[in-house]
C-alpha cells in the first residue's frame, strides 16, 4: 500500500478535478522569436525544435524542448511542450512536475494541479511531496500542506524540509510551542540551515524569550544560506541553459562543489562569449588561483581590474593570489585599497588580518579580524584566526573567548575544541583543558595531533584529577591498532605504558618507533631520550 | 425587535456580497484623471537611450506639501534625465496650486529646479521655523533645500554638512535623540560600478538586478540644531552594513518612544534598526519577523506603507515587491511583533504578476479602514518578449515595462479585495509607475492619488468615489520643537472602533508628504475620542470632533492622559 493511501485519498478527487490543464489542446509546436536572443540560445531552440518536428509522437522530444524553453525562462511555451509530452506518455511524472515548477511562482492554482498529477504518478517521493506542500502553503491551503508534510517525514528522515514546513503551519496557527518543537527537531537534522533560525528567532520573540531570540538571530546571520532541495530533474532542466549568465552560475556552483576544473571550463566559455566584463575575468582568476595557477590567475585579475579598477571583490581575491605568491606588500596595498573603497567588505578585512598575521603584526591582525566579524558575521573562519592570533600574542583567555563563540555554531569542530583545550592548558586550567581535549578526541579519534596531546596530558599531568592511566593505555592501544606501523603512535603507546610503570612495554614500543623511523630528527631525538629514561625505569 | 433582526440580516447579506464581489459600479470607486484639467504638465525623463543603465528604470518620486503655507497642497516632482540634451527639461519641478485648482510651474523662482539625476525627496521642518524643508536624493550629489519662508528655497547642502555622494534612494526625517530637531536617514541603493547592462534568461539585453552591483551603506545625520548636520552613520552602526535600500520609514516599532528605522532592501533581507537610545542602533529585522517573508525568502522590497489594516490599533507594514513575488503584509501582533499575513489578507495573489513600487495605505472610501493603492511597473522584460522593430526607444521602454496599477479595498479585518473597475483610469492607465502619494489635493476632504511614472507623465487622480463616509483631518502642532510632531500617533474612536494613524512625512517609494493625518468616519457624525501620543510618549486627550473638518491639535491644549508603565 502506498504511504499516501490515507490522507491522499482525498487528494485523488482533488487531482482528478484539477488535472485538466494537462489536456493539451493541439500538437502545434509553440513558436517564439529568437532573433533577439543570444546566438547559442537561438541555435539550441532551433535544433531542439527541428528534432521534435521529426518525431512529434515522442514524449522525450516534447519534454526536451519544454526543458530548453524552461531553462531560458520561456515558461508559457515550456508548459505547452510539457502538456504534449504528458499526452504522449501519461505515466511519466516528470512532465507534470516540470510544468508545476514552471508555474509555481506565477500561477499557484495550476501549479498545484500539476503537482497533484505528478504525485499520483510518483507517490513515494520526498522531494515531490515537499515542493507540492510548499506550494500549497503559499496558496493558503494549510491543511492539505500539513497532510503532505506529515506523509513526507518518514520517507526521508535525514531531511528537515518537512519539519520546517510543519513549523510554518503551526506558526501561522499561533501554536508557537509546536512550531518551536518542529524547529528544534529540524535543527537536530540540519544545524547549519539559516531557515530554521530565522523562523526560530520569531518564535522565541513570540514566546517572550528575548535572549533565545537574539541567539537565533545571530545564528541566522552566521549561516548565510538556506538549504535548498536537491532535485535532479530540475538540475537537468537547468543544464540546458546556454547563455553566458547560465555558464557563470554553473561555474560558481562547480566552485562550491570543489570541481575547479569544471568551473574553469565554464568560466572560460563565458569569456569566449562575452569578453569585456570585469567580473568574468575575476571568476576565472579565482578558480585558477584555487588550483595554484597563480601566474595566470594574477594575469586575469589584472585584466579584470583594468576594466574596473574599483572592484573590491577582485582586489581582495587578487591579494590572496599575491600572498600565495609571497608578494605580501603588493597584497597589502590591494587590500587597503579595497577597504578604502568599501569599509564594509568583510573579506578584505579578513584577508588583511591573515596578511598581518603572516607579517607577525598581531595587533593589527586582531583589528582586521574584528572588523571582518562585525561586517560579515557569516565569515566564521574569522573566529578561528582571531583566536589563533590572540594565542600567538599570549592572550589565552581572549583566544578561548573567541573560540567559544565559534563553538556555539560548530560544537563538533574537533580542531576548534582542541584549540580551546590547549588554551585552558596554557592558562594552567588542566581539568578544563583535558575535558576539551577529550571531547576533541572523541570527535576525531584518528587525529594524531589531538591524540598525542591527550595521551601526554593524561599520562603526565601533575594533577591527579586529570591524570588517567587506564584511559591512556586504552586510547593508545586503540590508536596503535588502527595503524601499527606509525612511529608516532608507537611512541604514544610507549608513553602510556611508562606512565603505568610498565617499562618493559615502554622500551619495546619506543624501539618499534625508532625502528619504523621518521625523517623528523627532532621527533627521533625525543624518542631516543625517552627510551633511555624507560631503560632506567624513570618516568616523567 | 423583529425589525431590528431584519435589519441585521440585511446588513450581513450586504457584507457577504461585498466579500465576494466588490461593487462593480464605476461611479462607486472611481478615480478620475484630472492631470490635464489641472495643467500638471510634467514629463519624467531618465535618459533612456538603449544602454540599459540601472538608474534609468528606478525613479522617480516626489512630494505633496504646502510649500508656501497658503493652505493647499503643492506638488514637487523629481526628475532623472541627466543625459537629456536640454538639462532644464530634466530638472525637478515644483508646481504651485492656484486658487482655481490648476498648477503652475514655479521651480525656478522657488529655487527647486534641481538638475541632478533625481530619485526622490524627503520633507521635514528641520529648523523648526514652521515651514517644510526638503531633501532631494539623487543618483549622485544629494541636495538639502532650506525653505526661506517666502516661497523660495536655498540650497544649503554644503554648509549643512551633507555628503551626498553615491546613489541615494528614499530618505526620511525624524527625531532619533528626542532633542526636538529632526535628524535625517538617507537610504542608498548600489554602486554603479561596473557601469553595465545585463541580460535576461535568453541572453537578451535588459536592466541588471541589484546583485550585479555592490550595495552601499545608508547614511544617518544628526541635526545639530543650528542648521548643520553631523554624519553619525558609522558611530550609530547604521553605516556598518551595505545594503540595496530603496525604501525607509521611521517609526517607533517596539513601543519605547524612540524612533526606529525600517529599511526595505531590494533582493536581500530588510533591516529594522532599533534605536537603543544612546545614539546607536541594533539591527533586529530577523527577530521582529520582517527580514524575509514567512517562507524565508528574501524579496525585492521597494515601497513601504505603514498603517493599521486590521483595526487592532497596531501599525502594520505593507511592502511592494517584484513580479513572481507577492507584495507582503506584515501584521503587528503585539508580542509576536510582526508576522507575514499576506496569504490571509488577499493582497498576495493579485500582486504576483506585478512589480510594485509606490504604495499607500489610505481610507479611500472613508469607511474607517485602510485601503491600498499601488503603483506598478516592471524592471525586467517578460522573457521572450520580442522587440517591436518600428518602435522608438521610449515606446519600446513603455512596451517592455509598463503595467497597470492596483487598487484594493479593505473589506474588514485586514482582508482585501480587488477594487479596479475597467473604467477606473488609475488601474487601467499603462505606465511604468514609481512614486505614489495620496493626499487631499482638492481640499474636499477625501484623499486623491498622485502617481509618478518613469519616462512618462505624472498623473493626478481625483477621488470620485460615490457615497463615501465622513472624514476628519488632523494636524498635530508642537509650538516649540519638532513642530509637526513627527513620530507621534493619533488614535480616534468612532462608535466602538478605534483608528490609529502615524504622524510621518515619508513612506511609500522615494516620496514624501505633509504630516496631516486623515480618517474616514463612515456614517458617524463625529470622532468621539481623540488621543494623541506625542513623540516622547506623552499622551493627551482632545475633545470630540464633528466630521468633515480639518483641525489643528496643539500640544498642551488637550487633557493629559496617564500613561501606564
Amino acid at each position: 500500500m502506498s504511504k499516501w493511501s490515507g490522507p491522499i485519498g482525498q487528494f485523488g478527487c482533488f487531482v482528478f478535478l484539477l488535472s485538466l490543464p494537462l489536456e493539451a489542446q493541439s500538437a502545434e509546436i509553440p513558436e517564439i522569436q529568437t532573433n533577439h536572443m543570444e546566438a547559442a540560445v537561438a541555435q539550441l531552440i532551433d535544433t531542439t525544435r527541428a528534432r521534435l518536428e521529426k518525431n512529434l509522437n515522442s514524449a522525450e522530444a516534447w519534454g526536451r524542448l519544454g526543458m530548453v524553453y524552461h531553462a531560458h525562462g520561456l515558461l508559457q511555451p515550456a508548459i505547452v511542450c510539457y502538456q504534449q509530452a504528458a499526452k504522449q506518455d501519461s505515466t511519466d511524472y516528470r512532465w507534470p512536475y516540470l510544468a508545476a515548477t514552471a508555474l509555481r511562482n506565477s500561477n499557484r492554482t495550476d501549479a498545484i494541479a500539476y503537482y497533484a498529477e505528478a504525485l499520483k504518478l510518483k507517490s513515494n517521493d520526498h522531494v515531490l511531496a515537499v515542493t507540492y506542500a510548499d506550494t500549497l502553503i503559499r496558496n493558503g491551503q494549510y491543511e492539505d500542506a500539513q497532510v503532505l508534510y506529515e506523509a513526507a517525514l518518514p520517507i526521508n528522515e535525514t531531511q528537515s524540509f518537512a519539519l520546517i514546513g510543519l513549523a510554518r503551519i503551526t506558526y501561522i496557527d499561533n501554536d508557537l510551542v509546536a512550531a518551536q518543537t518542529h524547529l528544534q527537531n529540524a535543527r537536530q537534522i540540519d544545524p547549519n540551515d539559516r531557515e530554521i533560525y530565522t523562523l526560530l528567532a520569531q518564535v522565541h520573540m513570540g514566546l517572550g524569550n528575548e535572549e533565545a531570540a537574539k541567539e537565533s538571530e545571530w545564528l541566522a546571520r552566521t549561516y548565510p544560506h538556506a538549504k535548498v532541495l536537491d532535485v535532479p530533474i530540475i538540475e537537468a532542466m537547468h543544464s540546458f541553459a546556454e547563455t553566458a549568465g547560465a555558464f557563470v552560475a554553473r561555474g560558481k556552483r562547480k566552485m562550491e562543489l570543489g570541481d575547479y576544473r569544471g568551473a574553469e571550463s565554464a568560466f572560460r566559455r563565458v569569456l569566449a562569449r562575452r569578453p569585456g566584463l570585469a567580473f568574468d575575468y575575476g571568476n576565472l582568476a579565482n578558480v585558477l588561483a584555487r588550483q595554484g595557477q597563480y601566474a595566470e590567475a594574477l594575469e586575469y585579475f589584472e585584466r579584470g581590474l583594468k576594466i574596473n579598477p574599483n572592484n573590491v571583490e577582485m582586489l581582495s581575491n587578487q591579494s590572496l593570489a599575491l600572498m600565495a605568491d609571497d608578494q605580501l606588500d603588493r597584497a597589502g596595498k590591494k587590500l587597503i585599497k579595497a577597504i578604502e573603497l568599501d569599509p564594509n567588505y568583510g573579506h578584505a578585512h579578513f584577508n588583511l588580518g591573515v596578511l598581518r598575521y603572516r607579517q607577525r603584526n598581531f595587533s593589527e591582525a586582531v583589528v582586521y579580524f574584528r572588523n571582518a566579524l562585525s561586517t560579515n558575521p557569516a565569515l566564521t573562519q574569522t573566529y578561528l584566526n582571531l583566536g589563533t592570533t590572540y594565542d600567538a600574542m599570549g592572550k589565552f583567555q581572549e583566544a578561548i573567548d573567541v573560540w567559544k563563540q565559534l563553538e556555539r555554531i560548530q560544537p563538533n569542530n574537533a580542531s576548534l575544541v582542541f584549540n580551546i583545550g590547549l588554551g585552558w592548558l596554557r592558562l594552567g586550567q588542566d581539568a578544563k583543558g583535558s575535558s576539551a581535549i577529550r571531547k576533541a578526541f572523541n570527535l576525531e579519534p584518528n587525529n594524531k595531533q589531538i591524540a598525542t596531546r591527550l595521551i601526554k596530558l593524561l599520562a603526565t599531568s601533575q594533577r591527579h584529577s586529570v591524570r588517567d592511566i587506564p584511559q591512556v593505555i586504552t586510547f593508545a592501544e586503540r590508536l596503535y591498532a588502527s595503524s601499527p606501523h606509525d612511529p608516532v603512535l608507537a611512541d604514544l603507546l610507549a608513553i602510556a605504558f611508562a606512565a603505568d610503570g610498565n617499562f618493559d612495554q615502554a622500551v619495546r614500543y619506543s624501539e618499534i618507533a625508532l625502528e619504523f623511523g621518521t625523517a623528523d630528527r627532532k621527533f627521533t631525538n625525543k624518542v631516543r631520550s625517552r627510551l633511555e629514561r624507560y631503560r632506567r625505569k624513570v618516568t616523567f | 425587535m423583529p425589525i431590528n433582526a431584519f435589519s441585521l440580516i440585511l446588513c450581513l447579506s450586504l457584507l457577504l456580497e461585498a466579500c465576494h464581489k466588490v461593487d462593480s459600479n464605476p461611479s462607486d470607486h472611481g478615480f478620475e484623471d484630472i492631470t490635464l484639467e489641472t495643467r500638471l504638465n510634467f514629463q519624467h525623463t531618465s535618459g533612456v537611450e538603449g544602454r540599459y543603465l540601472l538608474p534609468e528604470i528606478m525613479g522617480s518620486g516626489g512630494a505633496l506639501f504646502d510649500y508656501d503655507n497658503d493652505g493647499d497642497l503643492d506638488i514637487y516632482l523629481v526628475n532623472g534625465g541627466k543625459r537629456a540634451a536640454n538639462k532644464s527639461d530634466s530638472a525637478n519641478k515644483l508646481f504651485q496650486r492656484n486658487v482655481d485648482g490648476s498648477y503652475q510651474d514655479v521651480s525656478k523662482t522657488a529655487g527647486l529646479d534641481d538638475a541632478g539625476f533625481g530619485m526622490g525627496s524627503a520633507l521635514g521642518d528641520f529648523d523648526n521655523d514652521g515651514d517644510l524643508d526638503i531633501y532631494v536624493s539623487n543618483v549622485d550629489n544629494d541636495r538639502l533645500y532650506l525653505n526661506n519662508g517666502d516661497a523660495s528655497f536655498s540650497d544649503i547642502s554644503e554648509e549643512a554638512g551633507i555628503q551626498g555622494h553615491g546613489w541615494s534612494s528614499s530618505a526620511t526625517f525624524c527625531d532619533i535623540d528626542d532633542d526636538g530637531f529632526l535628524d535625517l536617514y538617507v537610504a542608498t541603493y548600489v554602486t554603479q560600478e561596473p557601469l553595465q547592462a545585463c541580460a535576461d534568461e535568453t541572453g537578451d539585453i535588459d536592466y541588471c538586478a541589484p546583485n550585479a552591483f555592490r550595495g552601499e551603506s545608508d547614511r544617518l545625520y544628526r541635526n545639530n540644531g543650528d542648521g548643520t548636520f553631523t554624519f553619525i552613520g558609522r558611530k550609530s552602526g547604521i553605516s556598518k552594513k551595505n545594503n540595496n535600500a530603496l525604501g525607509v520609514v521611521c517609526f517607533d516599532f517596539n513601543g519605547d518612544h524612540r524612533d526606529d528605522f525600517f529599511v526595505a532592501n531590494d533582493g536581500e533581507r530588510n533591516y529594522l534598526w532599533i534605536n537603543k537610545g544612546d545614539g546607536t542602533f541594533d539591527e533586529r529585522a530577523v527577530a521582529y519577523g520582517v527580514a524575509v517573508n514567512l517562507f524565508g525568502d528574501t524579496e525585492a522590497s521597494m515601497g513601504i506603507a505603514l498603517g493599521d489594516v486590521n483595526a487592532d490599533q497596531r501599525l502594520d507594514l505593507l511592502l511592494t515587491h517584484l513580479d513572481e513575488e507577492t507584495n507582503t503584509l506584515y501584521l503587528s501582533t503585539g508580542d509576536r511583533v510582526l508576522t507575514d499575513a499576506t496569504i490571509q489578507s488577499g493582497l498576495g495573489v493579485p500582486s504576483i504578476p506585478e512589480t510594485g513600487f509606490g504604495v499607500s495605505l489610505f481610507d479611500a472610501n472613508q469607511d474607517g479602514v485602510l485601503d491600498v493603492a499601488i503603483g506598478n511597473g516592471r524592471v525586467r522584460k517578460q522573457p521572450g518578449s520580442a522587440p517591436d522593430p518600428g518602435a522608438g526607444i521610449l515606446d519600446q521602454f513603455h512596451d517592455d515595462y509598463a503595467e497597470p496599477n492596483r487598487l484594493m479595498v479593505n473589506v474588514g479585518n485586514g482582508k482585501f479585495a480587488d477594487w479596479c473597475a475597467v473604467s477606473n483610469p488609475f488601474c487601467t492607465d499603462l505606465h511604468v509607475s514609481r512614486g505614489l502619494l495620496t493626499g487631499d489635493i482638492d481640499a474636499d476632504g477625501d484623499l486623491d492619488i498622485l502617481v509618478m511614472n518613469s519616462n512618462g507623465p505624472a498623473r493626478l487622480y481625483r477621488n470620485a468615489i460615490a457615497d463615501k463616509g465622513g472624514w476628519l483631518k488632523l494636524r498635530l502642532l508642537d509650538p516649540t520643537l519638532n513642530r509637526d510632531a513627527i513620530g507621534a500617533h493619533v488614535r480616534i474612536k468612532v462608535g466602538d472602533a478605534w483608528q490609529i494613524r502615524p504622524v510621518i512625512h515619508s513612506d511609500g517609494y522615494l516620496s514624501s508628504r505633509d504630516a496631516v493625518v486623515h480618517f474616514g468616519l463612515g456614517s458617524a457624525l463625529a470622532a468621539d475620542e481623540i488621543v494623541v501620543t506625542w513623540p516622547r510618549g506623552e499622551r493627551e486627550r482632545f475633545p470630540p470632533l464633528m466630521r468633515n473638518q480639518m483641525v489643528v491639535l496643539l500640544k498642551g491644549q488637550g487633557t493629559a492622559v496617564e500613561v501606564a508603565n
